[in-house]
């Protein structure tokens, strides 16, 4: 549990005492096919006569001319949808810190399959590092543990082909991104999937010490060096497109398809870990 | 400059440590360019300019580094000494003696006829009757190509040579002058903080009034003088009050009567009198104004036992404006009224446990106690004893109007020169004011006179500092876009 936020535990457990929606506790009576509950799903689960109190629009009308009898199908139920957690591995992570990124990374994904609701971790740069299934959630951290262990950082953020490959080889509809978000081009309402959960780990550039002159800059990520007064102008322009950068975002979660939240080190992640679940139970 | 030398390394050392890590830690960061500017700013600024924005801190600590430096060598070793001063005491005493081997004339010859103080700005140590106050005189005008014998002549008629006051020196001090040299004739118990050169006391004719009082076994007036020296013709002036001047009096106005230590003379009635001694030999002469007081002090009583105690002074006067109250302690009245010398006693109901200055009582105990605000705290037994009326009659003495001063008194509103003394011209009328005796110059355990040690300017120091002070919060204001608030 030491890459897992020691708060969680709790506040999984406070959310499902409050959520009157929250997921059913899993069983082995759920997860067997002749006790699952019949649904709206696509998967066949039985065909039988029409009753009297069966719905006539669920009858089965190409059977019904073969045979000249009623007949409706039934469905298992729909299972619930799972998210795409990913994970930004590229160098400029750095800035806000590797470890501190995997440590709310990973407490995601714990509370997500604690939830009982399935994930798909991945993990990426300038290419997908690494990705895991966890169809069933659970509450075991030693697989989120193992997801994230050994992990290599560094490269480019590539968010738009990791969003796509997400979205092309999985059948979540819903994805919670961890990244700084540091990519050119990328709109936050040009997400593939059909709602997306923000999460950008950001550190400003006026609480590092910064220094009231010549500053020089490497980036992490191209290796190039710029430097630059750091006078009142440059301060301003940089507030001027951090705020921008982040009405982007917001502009985006107005729209209700995606959510957002800016998170500096060191501040508080309970706040972020509840409100994202309430969210992804709105 | 060694000293400047020596200490800059230690001062410019932290500043040094400053930029290289300013350099070479602070000012590279690990940062993402995404969102910082990428325009032609960082080329287009110029190099100096860039330069001093960076280094603008390092410049101003290395100044202030340097300014330190020197205000600390500067203390420690003035670069130009600050100049010297000698000083010509022309007090009274320096005129004793027979011409040309006076106290002055001995110091004008160390300060004139002698390279010894070249170089140094001479002053007099005077007394200034218009001012009513001791002052220091330059002499480069009054002694300009005069020899010391003739210097002596044009400071003796130019300068008032009376009782002074050294405290004036401190003024040379806050004019800048390191060391002070002072010329007189002697000064018991030294100094401190100037250099003393003393040509030594001088003894010569002499003359100071003793006891000034009414005698009322002769019923005349005694003036009773200590004297030194060869016994002079002593001259007496009476007072015209009309004429506002001194005549001669007539031989029948007084009486001289030799004694052992000195003359004494008696007169026949009040009044201000002059007493003038011309010494032989080139001496000054000496001249004693005296006021003598009125035969019966003028007294009045407030209060039962005060009273009850002022007839036990038939001769006192008691008209309308008396000059000394007797009153109890409370009684007495207040205001303008109330004269300014006062006796208040106060009657203790306990006996008392102290006893009566024996000064006061002629020498008899007289029990006595301390009671707030009264001079006198009588108890039974102090009531009882006879003698208490001596301190009584000490009391009224001592609270009548001095026959001189040797002081200016307060409220005078110019002086008279008379001889070698003074009348200070008073609402009063004239008041006869004459040198002190020399043994008032006696040492009294401590040093006479304790000048400061001379001081150095520190407020061109604070000013620079201030002002780069000043530009480096301006400087880092500007450049950081912040307020001091922020800071």
């Amino acid at each position: 549990m030491s890459l897992i936020d020691a708060d969680c535990a709790a506040l999984v457990r406070a959310f499902q005492r409050r959520t009157p929606r929250r997921p059913p506790a899993s069983s082995q009576a759920s997860r067997d096919p002749m006790f699952r509950r019949a649904g709206s799903s696509f998967d066949l689960k039985n065909i039988r006569e029409y009753g009297p109190s069966d719905d006539p629009r669920r009858i089965d009308w190409k059977l019904m001319g073969r045979t000249d009898r009623l007949f409706v199908k039934e469905f298992y139920e729909e299972e619930r949808d799972g998210v795409c957690l990913l994970v930004d591995r590229s160098a400029s992570m750095e800035s806000f810190g590797e470890e501190e990124a995997s440590r709310i990374a990973a407490s995601l994904a714990w509370m997500l399959g604690a939830l009982g609701l399935p994930t798909s971790l991945w993990a990426f740069s300038d290419r997908i590092l690494r990705r895991m299934d966890r169809p069933r959630g659970g509450t075991s951290p030693a697989e989120v543990l193992s997801f994230f262990s050994g992990l290599e950082s560094g490269g480019r953020t590539e968010l738009r082909s990791a969003l796509a490959s997400a979205r092309k080889t999985s059948r979540y509809r819903r994805a919670l991104i961890v990244s700084d978000f540091l990519e050119s081009g990328f709109a936050p309402r040009s997400s593939p999937f059909s709602r997306s959960f923000y999460v950008r780990l950001h550190r400003d550039l006026e609480t590092m010490d910064t220094g009231n002159s010549e500053l020089e800059l490497l980036d992490q990520e191209s290796g190039a060096r710029l430097r630059m007064p750091w006078d009142a102008a440059a301060r301003s322009d940089y507030r001027e497109r951090e705020r921008g950068f982040d009405e982007d975002f917001s502009g985006a979660a107005a729209s209700g398809r995606s959510w957002y939240r800016r998170l500096e080190p060191d501040s508080d992640r309970r706040l972020l870990y509840w409100s994202f679940l309430e969210e992804l139970y709105a | 400059m060694p000293e400047f030398l020596s200490i800059l390394p230690f001062l410019i050392a932290p500043v040094v440590a400053l930029l290289f890590l300013n350099l070479r830690l602070s000012r590279k960061l690990r940062y993402p360019h995404h969102l910082l500017v990428h325009d032609a700013r960082r080329a287009s600024a110029s190099f100096l300019l860039r330069s001093l924005r960076g280094y603008y801190d390092f410049f101003i600590d290395l100044a202030i580094a340097i300014i330190l430096a020197a205000a600390i060598s500067t203390a420690l070793h003035p670069p130009f000494p600050p100049s010297s001063a000698v000083v010509l005491d022309c007090s009274r005493s320096m005129l004793a003696g027979a011409t040309g081997s006076r106290p002055l004339d001995l110091a004008l010859k160390s300060l004139l006829g002698t390279g010894t103080y070249k170089g140094s700005k001479a002053f007099a140590l005077a007394f200034d009757p218009q001012a009513m106050r001791t002052r220091l005189v330059p002499l480069e005008k009054l002694t300009a190509g005069l020899d010391p014998a003739r210097a002596a002549i044009a400071l003796t008629t130019e300068l008032d040579f009376f009782s002074l006051d050294y405290a004036v020196l401190g003024e040379l001090r806050e004019r800048g002058f390191g060391r002070i040299t002072l010329l007189t004739d002697s000064l018991p118990g030294g100094a401190e903080g100037l250099d003393l050169v003393e040509t030594g006391f001088a003894v010569g004719l002499a003359a100071y009034p003793t006891a000034v009082r009414y005698d009322r076994a002769a019923d005349s007036w005694l003036v009773a003088l200590a004297e030194s020296g060869p016994r002079e013709a002593i001259q007496v002036a009476e007072w015209n009050g009309a004429e506002s001047a001194f005549f001669p009096a007539r031989a029948t106005r007084y009486a001289i009567e030799e004694g052992p230590g000195g003359r004494s003379l008696r007169f026949p009635s009040a009044g201000l009198y002059l007493l003038s001694i011309r010494g032989g030999n080139g001496e000054q002469g000496i001249d004693l104004p005296i006021r003598l007081p009125a035969k019966n002090p003028p007294v009045a009583a407030s209060g039962p036992f005060s009273q009850l105690m002022l007839k036990a002074f038939p001769l006192v006067d008691t008209g309308k404006a008396p000059g000394i109250l007797l009153e109890d302690l409370g009684s007495g009245p207040r205001g303008a009224r109330a004269p300014e010398a006062r006796i208040v006693t106060a009657l203790l109901r306990t006996e008392a446990e102290g006893l009566l200055d024996p000064a006061s009582t002629g020498g008899r105990p007289v029990a006595a106690g301390i009671a707030k605000g009264a001079d006198l705290a009588i108890g039974p037994a102090g009531l009882a004893n006879e003698d208490l009326v001596l301190a009584y009659d000490a009391a009224i003495l001592g609270s009548a109007d001095p026959p001189f001063a040797t002081a200016v008194p307060p409220g005078t509103r110019s002086l008279l020169r008379v001889g070698s003394a003074y009348l200070a011209l008073t609402r009063s009328g004239p008041f006869p004011l004459i040198a002190p005796p020399s043994e008032s110059f006696e040492a009294r355990g401590g040093p006479a006179l304790v000048l400061p040690p001379p001081r150095q300017s520190r407020l061109p120091w604070a000013l620079a500092l201030a002002l780069l002070c000043a530009a480096k919060l301006a400087l880092w204001k500007r450049f950081s876009g912040k307020s001091l608030l922020q800071a």
